[in-house]
């Protein structure tokens, strides 16, 4: 697809933390609209494959001053030295400059996993198991999104289906440009507390825009200089505080 | 011609040598990598036109709108429908994937006898006439004596179309019994019925106009009634002033959005209860008329009298402040007042109940705007049926069939509730249920009925709604040959019993009787799904538009004025004061007996209740913990030289079992906070019964609670 | 019976003794093929690697049997560029010594991949800024120069060289063997130090991560150095022991001294680098990216003593072991020296490797552990035999140590 120069655009996300409420809608919306199969009866929270994952991260203080805060974890689509990227020794990995979006190739993939090191984020996942479904279940299946093979490594890519179905039906209607409307990812459209909102950072007009840069928002590991567009927000001290603190420090 | 062997080598390396260059080799490198691409393992994806469906999700009570994305008539993705008025374009995890649970690999998919009791006896292929018939001597002996024990069907479900149907068949038996499941009603709205006097109307909570919610667990955000409903009202909070105090031993996810966490030790709530009637009643805070229209303020007030905020504070480990504060806030603002009914812990003890559905009864909470609302309930023809009684309330040992309908509550019970109801004998049991799951340990008769999104069914008022409510659940699947209507397995018995028809046939009948009742009516208004535009049932032109209107997924709510309340209101009902032990406190023991308490969250306490692609939550991540796994507070972990990750064996009375400890600082030191819950792990549950677990271990009280258990732990 | 195989005037052992020797390894090969069989057929779900520890077992051996492989490029390079005509002794079996590391490596990475069948893409759609891709193409260049300079020892065979072509086209070989040594050395350089470099490159992985100088970070140059410096003395270490195993002595004293020497000096001029390298990495690389290096050994597994295992005890002091003229006449010592050496380079790729993937980058998350399968040990294992019958089977029936029937045994 031939992009102009001006519709550069660069989608972004801001999770505001103080909404989550851990329930889990955009893990489950996510598989079923990128067709990510169910477990394997072994995988393990290490071996699972969950494009989007929510981890509940605890302030570390006894019971009751306890607090926990649920941080959805997905690709941070890093905009800068995409870490992923240089990596990938046959380009299954590839930033589509028109969108920001860092896209994965799972059918030119060999499966060598050194992405999934190269990610800070732990955003990659590789398929340990065939993909499988109970009987019958492959007529639910979303027609827009090819199911992964064994052996490769899969990420979010912003629900490319979804994207290319705003792009045909913009192109349907003789528009240029996407409305902002026809395209949101499936956990931002599921989440129950609208923590998330999506759009286009690079058009400053979008809310998007306006709370990536509002006060108490914040990325994750910053100083790696990857640039993620994926923004969090929370009033609470302790987990911007959480966020900037080394591992193990 | 001789060939020796150095010119059958040169030719072979020549060979290999010369087919480099032709396209074979190039060619099969090419097919082996496009082979990777496509092999058989990688499942063909559906192609077909796309259409779109609005429908209503059946998995529990809450009813949320449902628009699903359909390929080739498939359903490929669910998602809430904005802009509706009842469940606000929300969907929680497991509608999400509802329609994926017509093919969990747990799916009955024929009708089944058991030939033994027990989670070990193998299931024997059986069908719907065999059953029938197998039945038809029991059913007459019981339809002309029910000195061995009756009839009684346990409805998960009450108020639907089908519920009146149960409740007429087992009014034609003698004694015969139309019992709720636990779970299945708002505990303080039906504890609020008795203190109310009244089975008239219906009740329900006015969350829209409320400002402070005082909540004894109730999981508000977490899969209570219409998830739509309270996570958008607690998400506005800075625009409509609403503030949640949230009442709880645990941190749970509701006690992280509340405005308020109050760190309860589990058992003294409603010592807490009383402590704030007693600030209420001390510096009357109440509305004056309470005291006149309340037969039983005195003894309210003598009781209350002997629960100082301060003896209190320790018993409960609330300040005696915060208890003050409470009771300012609640009073001084339209308020409710709830207890949780967690979808595995079950109800909190009945005299607990009561204390916490009088403080509403106290602050006038009844009736009031704000408060909670007496509305009508569907319209429905009033046929003289059997009432319905809590299964609490059954008689122990007086059950001798048991047919439990297959539409769930979202919760779950122990068994040992269920089996102490049927005869000495063991009774007989029919179950209705699309899925083998552990309640199926205690069924004689597996009957398949059909799994969400798979027929007709109809969503009616959710728990604690506002005001009346009825849609249609449409089909988005095609049924299976071998599933049992409810309605039909039920006039096979009846004809069984030698009865005459009990009235409809198929649910689909049932449907087109409640909206012809709705029709004659006159009453309440029809959105369509987006609630782009409103018809009053009035204005309509015949029956049939009303049921077209409903089976294009629109929505029917009533708009009757609410009714009166009896104003004659009692704050104790018929529990007597010295129910209420005076405040006095328990030492907190961490290392002796502990308190078992089980946890589950809606529609996920069993495998077979969650579709496979749940192992997102549980099995791939650590969002939710799997079932039998217990969370523990690492001092009391510590104070047992246990760690995290160790099996521990629990014991109780009723027997032990192993489970792995996690160590969680938001559980209050003395609990062990076991997980009731999916374990997709399980590979026995293939082919019977899940094993009961952590809730075959609870006690059962009297009042059919079971929240808390004394237990010991070990390392296993 | 394998008589007329057998190189003249050397002495070998029967056919029973050497049948019993091979039969125990191809037994384990045997193993190690059945679990590469499950890893292809049933997937990498054989394994107990994860999404967190991506990289395991078998490219922490890679990458170390790869540098321990690097013996034969250096002393390659050494012979036929240098011309240290002494090297003659060991370079067919530092060749033989490549040829199993870097086919052994292969094989085992094509079962590491989740899709072997589609490894070739790299060549189809190279990503010119990947070490990986840099890897692959020196790996599948460089083997098939080690299997060129393999020929001639194969055809040096008594048996094979009856056949006039054969003597021929190893005599044409043989003078154009610089010149593969000089790709080799090439090649070598390159994917040694790319296999730093694909470490060095993780900008996420603020551990692993190291500046830039020229257009590789330093993790490239210094595995190029750490894998020339124990080549030697690992050409040093199995030839001693071949000559234990064997009972006889294959080449003199003063051959394996002088490896010694080339390994001391080159491990010298890397444990200093090497040094440099990781006070600027403390002080300013790994600060900058937001983790301070103390976090990286807050872990009782991974304290500091693996600093000063790996850059002192593994690094400085065999070094000096090799340097001291005194102290390397004495053959404990050198043989000592050369074994440290080699547990050094096992030491720093365990470092890059595991404790790179053990490490965790997001604030909230703890250490990552991880025990390999049986069928991770048993694939590697399976290397291990091959190359023990591949070395044993050289041994017996070609010339891997001319300077043998000269010695007087």
């Amino acid at each position: 697809m031939e992009q102009t120069a001006q519709s550069k655009s660069r989608y972004g996300m801001v999770i505001d933390l103080d909404r989550c409420t851990g329930c889990g809608v955009c893990m489950v919306a996510c598989a079923v609209e990128n067709n990510v199969a169910p477990a394997e009866q072994k995988a393990t929270e290490r071996t699972g494959v969950t494009w989007l994952r929510v981890y509940p991260v605890s302030n570390g203080e006894g019971f009751p001053a306890n607090d926990t805060v649920f941080i959805p974890m997905t690709c941070q689509q890093c905009g800068n030295h995409t870490p992923c990227v240089s990596v990938c020794p046959q380009n299954a990995v590839e930033v589509d400059p028109s969108t920001g979006i860092v896209g994965q190739i799972p059918q030119r993939c060999l499966g060598c996993r050194y992405c999934m090191t190269a990610c800070p984020y732990h955003a990659r996942y590789f398929d340990w198991w065939d993909p499988q479904w109970p009987e019958g279940t492959e007529v639910l299946l979303n027609p827009d999104v090819a199911p992964r093979m064994r052996g490769v490594a899969e990420k979010c890519n912003f629900c490319h289906g979804r994207l290319h179905a705003a792009r045909t039906k913009a192109a349907a209607a003789g528009r240029k440009e996407i409305a902002a409307g026809d395209y949101v990812p499936a956990c931002v459209e599921s989440c129950p507390s609208r923590a998330i909102v999506f759009g286009d950072l690079a058009d400053e007009t979008n809310e998007v825009s306006r709370l990536s840069h509002s006060i108490n928002t914040f990325q994750f590991l910053p100083k790696l200089g990857t640039a993620p567009k994926i923004f969090y927000h929370s009033a609470k001290e302790w987990v911007r505080k959480m966020a900037d603190r080394a591992p193990l420090a | 011609m001789n060939i020796t062997r150095r010119e059958l080598l040169t030719f072979a390396g020549g060979s290999i040598l010369g087919a480099l260059f032709t396209p074979i080799p190039w060619k099969l490198l090419d097919d082996s990598a496009i082979w990777t691409q496509n092999w058989s393992l990688i499942p063909r994806l559906p192609r077909g036109p796309e259409t779109f469906t609005f429908t209503g999700c059946t998995l529990c009570p809450g009813g949320c709108a449902v628009k699903a994305r359909r390929v080739n008539g498939h359903p490929v993705s669910l998602v809430g429908v904005a802009g509706h008025s009842l469940s606000n374009g929300i969907l929680c995890p497991m509608g999400i994937a509802g329609h994926h649970l017509a093919y969990h690999p747990l799916r009955l998919r024929r009708p089944f006898a058991f030939t033994g009791k027990g989670a070990d006896s193998p299931l024997v292929p059986s069908t719907l006439d065999e059953i029938a018939s197998n039945l038809a001597p029991m059913l007459k002996d019981i339809r002309s004596s029910s000195s061995r024990g009756t009839i009684a069907v346990l409805d998960q479900r009450p108020g639907r179309v089908l519920s009146d149907l149960y409740r007429k068949f087992v009014s034609n038996f003698p004694g015969g019994i139309y019992a709720v499941a636990p779970g299945s009603e708002d505990p303080t709205l039906t504890t609020l019925r008795a203190l109310c006097n009244t089975t008239e109307g219906t009740l329900g909570y006015d969350l829209e106009n409320t400002r402070v919610i005082l909540s004894f667990g109730a999981p508000l955000v977490d899969g209570w009634s219409t998830p739509g409903r309270t996570v958008q009202l607690l998400q506005n909070r800075n625009q409509n002033g609403l503030k949640l105090i949230q009442v709880e031993g645990v941190q749970s996810r509701t006690a992280l959005q509340a405005d308020t966490w109050l760190p309860i030790m589990p058992g003294t709530e409603a010592a807490l209860a009383l402590a704030i009637g007693g600030v209420i009643v001390r510096q009357n805070l109440f509305p004056a008329k309470i005291e006149k229209t309340s037969p039983d303020f005195r003894t309210y007030k003598t009781l209350v009298s002997k629960f100082e905020p301060e003896d209190v504070a320790a018993v409960c480990g609330i300040p005696s402040s915060v208890i003050s504060e409470t009771a300012h806030a609640l009073a001084s603002n339209p308020s409710v007042v709830m207890s949780g009914y967690d979808p595995a812990g079950g109800p909190l003890d009945n005299a607990t109940e009561t204390v916490i559905a009088g403080l509403n009864v106290l602050l006038g909470n009844i009736g009031r705007t704000g408060g909670i609302s007496l509305h009508a309930p569907i319209p429905s023809p009033g046929a003289t049926t059997s009432p319905a009684v809590g299964l609490a309330q059954v008689p122990d040992h007086s059950v001798r069939l048991l047919l439990i309908d297959g539409a769930e509550s979202g919760h779950t019970y122990p068994l040992s509730l269920l089996k102490r109801k049927l005869t000495a004998d063991g009774g007989t049991v029919v179950m209705l249920s699309p899925y083998l799951s552990s309640r199926s340990a205690l069924a004689d008769y597996l009957v398949p009925s059909p799994a969400a999104f798979e027929s007709l069914e109809e969503i009616s008022t959710p728990p604690g709604a506002r005001r009346s409510s009825f849609a249609l659940s449409l089909p988005l699947l095609k049924q299976p040959d071998t599933t049992v209507d409810p309605a039909t397995l039920l006039a096979k018995l009846a004809g069984a019993s030698g009865l005459p028809s009990v009235g409809a046939e198929t649910v689909e009948s049932c449907l087109r009787q409640r909206t012809h009742d709705i029709w004659l009516s006159k009453r309440g208004t029809l959105a369509t799904p987006t609630g782009s535009s409103q018809t009053p049932v009035m204005a309509m032109a015949s029956e049939e538009e009303l049921w077209k209107g409903l089976s294009e997924g629109g929505w029917w709510v009533d708009n009757m004025q609410d009714k009166q309340v009896n104003p004659r209101l009692t704050l104790l009902g018929l529990m007597t004061p010295d129910r209420y032990d005076k405040a006095s406190a328990p030492a907190l023991d961490t290392t002796g007996t502990l308190k078992l308490i089980p946890f589950g969250w809606r529609n996920a306490t069993m495998t077979a209740s969650v579709a496979p692609v749940l192992s997102k939550l549980f099995q791939e991540s650590h969002l939710r913990s799997l079932g039998g796994r217990v969370h523990i507070n690492p001092s009391t972990l510590a104070a047992n030289a246990l760690s995290d990750g160790a099996y521990v064996k629990i014991s109780t009375h009723s027997g032990n079992m192993t489970a792995q400890a996690v160590a969680d600082p938001s559980v209050i030191p003395g609990v062990i906070h076991a997980i009731v819950g999916p374990s997709p792990n399980n590979t026995a549950s293939k082919d019977r019964p899940e094993a009961e677990g952590i809730l075959g271990l609870c006690a059962v009280r009297d009042d059919g609670s079971w929240r808390i258990t004394e237990a010991t732990i070990a390392k296993a | 019976m394998d008589r007329q195989f057998i190189p003249r005037s050397v002495q070998r052992s029967s056919f029973a003794r050497f049948a019993a020797w091979i039969l125990p390894w191809i037994l384990l090969l045997g193993l190690g093929l059945y679990a590469m069989y499950l890893c292809l057929a049933e997937g990498l779900n054989q394994t107990n690697m994860d999404n967190r520890f991506a990289f395991g077992l078998w490219i922490y051996l890679d990458l170390t049997v790869i540098a321990l492989g690097a013996g034969a490029f250096f002393t390659g390079f050494l012979l036929y560029i240098l011309r240290r005509e002494e090297l003659k002794a060991v370079i067919n079996s530092a060749v033989v010594l490549g040829l199993i590391c870097y086919s052994g490596a292969v094989a085992v990475l094509m079962v590491d991949v989740g899709q072997p069948l589609r490894a070739w893409f790299t060549f189809w759609h190279p990503n010119t800024h990947s070490m990986l891709t840099e890897v692959t193409f020196c790996l599948t260049c460089y083997l098939t120069v080690l299997a060129i300079e393999y020929v001639p020892v194969v055809l040096k065979n008594r048996k094979l060289r009856q056949i006039p072509r054969f003597l021929v086209f190893e005599f044409e070989l043989h003078k154009v063997m610089p010149v593969f040594a000089g790709i080799g050395t090439f090649l070598s350089f390159f994917h040694q130090g790319s296999l730093g470099g694909l470490y060095g490159v993780l900008v996420g992985r603020p551990f692993a991560f190291r500046e830039v100088l020229g257009i590789w970070p330093s993790t490239f140059y210094l595995f190029i150095l750490s894998a020339a410096a124990v080549g030697p003395s690992f050409v040093l270490l199995t030839t001693w022991l071949v000559q234990k195993l064997s009972g006889k002595q294959l080449v003199k004293p003063e051959v394996l001294r002088f490896l010694g020497k080339v390994s001391g000096w080159m491990l010298i001029v890397y444990v200093l680098l090497k040094t440099v390298d990781t006070l600027y990495w403390i002080n300013h690389t790994a600060p900058a990216e937001g983790a301070p290096a103390y976090t990286f050994y807050t872990s009782p597994g991974f304290g500091t003593w693996i600093l000063f295992a790996e850059i002192i005890l593994l690094g400085l002091l065999p070094a000096i072991m090799l340097l001291s003229k005194r102290l390397r006449e004495r053959p404990a010592v050198l043989v000592s020296a050369a074994f440290l050496a080699c547990c050094g380079i096992v030491m720093n790729r365990f470092v890059m490797t595991i404790q790179t993937l053990a490490l965790p980058t997001l604030p909230f998350d703890q250490m990552m552990s991880y025990v390999p399968s049986w069928q991770e040990i048993a694939t590697f294992l399976a290397i291990v035999a091959y190359g023990v019958v591949l070395y044993s089977l050289s041994f017996r029936y070609m010339t891997l140590f001319p300077q043998e029937r000269d010695i007087r045994q």
